[in-house]
């Protein structure tokens, strides 16, 4: 590519092989070098639709300091670079820091939209926002605990790449005991479309949320 | 064809104003000039194209007819009235003129690459076939792109691949023929998931995102390419040539009038119970402020026909990703309500962006009390950027204090993003 080096900053969105959009595989397949960051379907996809592309192996889901090494690395040696996750690597994602390092170090950075948790649960629901929702909102799971959520708007609770270690599904159970009767019905979303949500008591989430896994949506409706 | 002084000078003030958008009076500029030099092709011509873009197809035909019987042997005046005729879907006359204009300079490219797009537009395979030949003979790359269009089209997928990688190495770097051959690579690479169509009735809701036809997902373009029927409600010459290539019958369908939703709605249930597969095909995640969507949905259930929503790109995701990056600081949680909800209702997590959506337009005294809502929470001087309705464009970016004088000018198209309080 011949223009100056550039840090794209893409997300495949919530189910890499369902969600990647077009343009932001056409922006990944212009890059001199790839790194699929979190889970092997976007290394998959990587390989499927961008195979002229350089691509280096995947990053797992706590390698994000060694994959922005590698990608600032790569942008000092005049490359343009794409990193690849699902969902989206500044929502829910974590990956602020590069932008921030590519305005200190002169680098162009890009990003684009990529298809969400919130997206898929309107999907997998069949709720239109504006007309079955008059709001919703959509946090990191691990964000609950300290958020001001409003119970009276649904919630949408994206897992993290890492999936949810037994202290953070600890806080998440507890908060959401605080705002929820005991009773209310919570629902786990599995990203096949054909697949029934699998519902479970808010006072028995505790058990269900360490199992949780990145392509699964927790979705709590209003009370 | 070359304009007289005064003709030339007519064209080029009218094109200074038509650039303004001041098109009337562009139009009354070339209007007095006809009737001083009436006999003048460009004039004519030119005439012809402004208005065309103010939508009198009529009147730009005439005026193109009556240019190109003042210079009969100009090939650029029958390309003129070939791509207003196309754009009228008139496609036999339209190649018929390009014909004619091929006729009078066979050397010219252009010409036969317009021509050519126009046959494959027109299922005229054979004879596209034979102009490929001819003009990948001459090296053209334009030709090898439509080699592989037609390749996809017809389900090829590898050799739509092929073609198209050979167009991406070979076309000069941000050229965008490569760019162009790169994305539909991407298409062909996503139908070869699709095989063979889907029979009996089945409807799915298909969102090309915010910035058709660059934003369609994986699965939305797999579900496309399976359909029997596409019922397209996105306008625009490049949605129609990407639906176009995924095979199935696609039918366009617009909706300006009160009523037309559920005249669209019976339309499409009519061909679900005929027992065919539909893709209903619209801007957006069809389930974001999307009517048509909402109502189809219900329709089909009740019927009991099975139906798919494919989550697709909202604004939503990529107004809070180009906020990430402009702040360069992470999402973790994010609140989106209606204007009337948070006058309703209001309790914010200040600490993460809101996104305030105008669906249901708020009136009468909700007006003042969602601006006192917001004008308690925040600070007087807090900024906020209002995006919409092109989300391609530069929000308009203000104090939130100045959102009550600015309610006159707010619709269901514009989202509001608040920014956390830091």
């Amino acid at each position: 590519m011949a223009e100056a080096p550039t840090l794209y900053l893409c997300g495949l969105g919530h189910s890499p092989r369902r969600t990647a959009t077009l343009n932001v595989l056409h922006a990944l397949d212009g890059c001199d070098v790839l790194l699929p960051y979190g889970r092997p379907e976007v290394a998959e996809v990587l390989a499927e639709f961008c195979p002229e592309a350089r691509r280096l192996p995947l990053f797992p889901a706590k390698a994000r300091a060694a994959l922005l090494d590698r990608a600032f690395r790569e942008l000092a040696a005049g490359r343009s670079v794409g990193v690849a996750t699902a969902g989206h690597p500044l929502v829910f994602g974590g990956f602020s820091e590069a932008v921030r390092r590519c305005a200190r170090e002169g680098y162009a950075c890009e990003t684009f939209g990529a298809i969400s948790a919130l997206d898929v649960a309107l999907a997998r629901l069949g709720k239109t926002l504006g007309i079955d929702w008059s709001g919703v909102q959509a946090y990191g799971a691990e964000a609950v605990p300290g958020a001001r959520l409003s119970p009276d708007q649904p919630l949408v609770v994206v897992v993290p790449e890492a999936g949810l270690a037994a202290p953070a599904a600890g806080r998440l159970s507890r908060a959401l005991s605080k705002l929820y009767p005991p009773e209310h019905e919570a629902l786990v979303l599995s990203p096949d479309p054909q697949a029934k949500p699998r519902s479970c008591e808010v006072s028995r989430l505790a058990l269900d949320l360490g199992t949780l896994t990145p392509d699964q949506i927790l979705f709590v409706p209003a009370r | 064809m070359i304009a007289t002084d005064g003709a030339a000078q007519a064209i080029e003030l009218a094109d200074s104003l038509s650039r303004r958008g001041l098109m009337t009076e562009a139009l009354g500029e070339l209007d007095r000039a006809v009737k001083r030099a009436g006999r003048e092709p460009r004039l004519l011509a030119y005439r012809s194209e402004l208005r065309f873009q103010t939508r009198a197809y009529l009147a730009a035909l005439r005026d193109i007819g009556r240019a190109i019987k003042l210079s009969p042997r100009d090939p650029s005046l029958y390309r003129q009235r070939s791509e207003l005729l196309a754009q009228v879907n008139r496609g036999p006359e339209a190649r018929r003129d390009l014909d004619r204009a091929v006729a009078l300079d066979p050397s010219d490219e252009g010409l036969r690459l317009a021509r050519l797009r126009l046959l494959i537009q027109g299922g005229e395979d054979r004879r596209a076939r034979r102009e490929i030949a001819v003009l990948a003979a001459r090296g053209s790359l334009e030709a090898l792109a439509c080699r592989a269009y037609m390749s996809l089209r017809a389900g090829d997928c590898a050799a739509a691949v092929v073609d198209y990688s050979r167009v991406a190495a070979a076309a000069p770097p941000g050229d965008s023929l490569g760019l162009r051959a790169r994305f539909y690579r991407l298409v062909a690479r996503a139908r070869r998931a699709a095989s063979g169509r889907e029979r009996g009735p089945r409807l799915y809701l298909c969102g090309l995102g915010l910035f058709p036809p660059y934003t369609p997902s994986l699965q939305v373009l797999t579900a496309l390419a399976r359909c029997e029927a596409l019922v397209n409600n996105v306008s625009g010459g490049e949605t129609r040539e990407l639906l176009a290539a995924l095979g199935g019958k696609v039918t366009p369908a617009t909706y300006d009038n009160q009523g037309d939703e559920k005249l669209w709605t019976a339309r499409i249930l009519g061909e679900l119970r005929r027992g065919r597969s539909v893709a209903f095909v619209t801007r957006g995640h069809p389930l974001v402020f999307g009517g048509l969507g909402a109502m189809l949905l219900a329709e089909a259930r009740a019927a009991a026909i099975p139906c798919e929503t494919l989550a697709s790109l909202s604004s939503i995701d990529a107004l809070l990703a180009s906020m990430s990056r402009l702040f360069g600081l992470d999402v973790d949680g994010v609140q989106a309500r209606e204007d009337r909800e948070i006058a309703r209702r209001p309790r914010f997590d200040l600490a993460r962006p809101q996104l305030v959506f105008f669906y249901g337009a708020l009136s009468g005294g909700a007006v003042p009390r969602f601006a006192s809502v917001l004008r308690r929470a925040y600070p007087k001087d807090h900024p906020c950027w209002m995006f919409g309705p092109k989300y391609d464009t530069s929000p308009a970016v203000f104090p939130l204090s100045e959102l009550p004088r600015r309610f006159s000018e707010i619709h269901p198209s514009l989202i509001l993003y608040v920014p956390a309080l830091r």
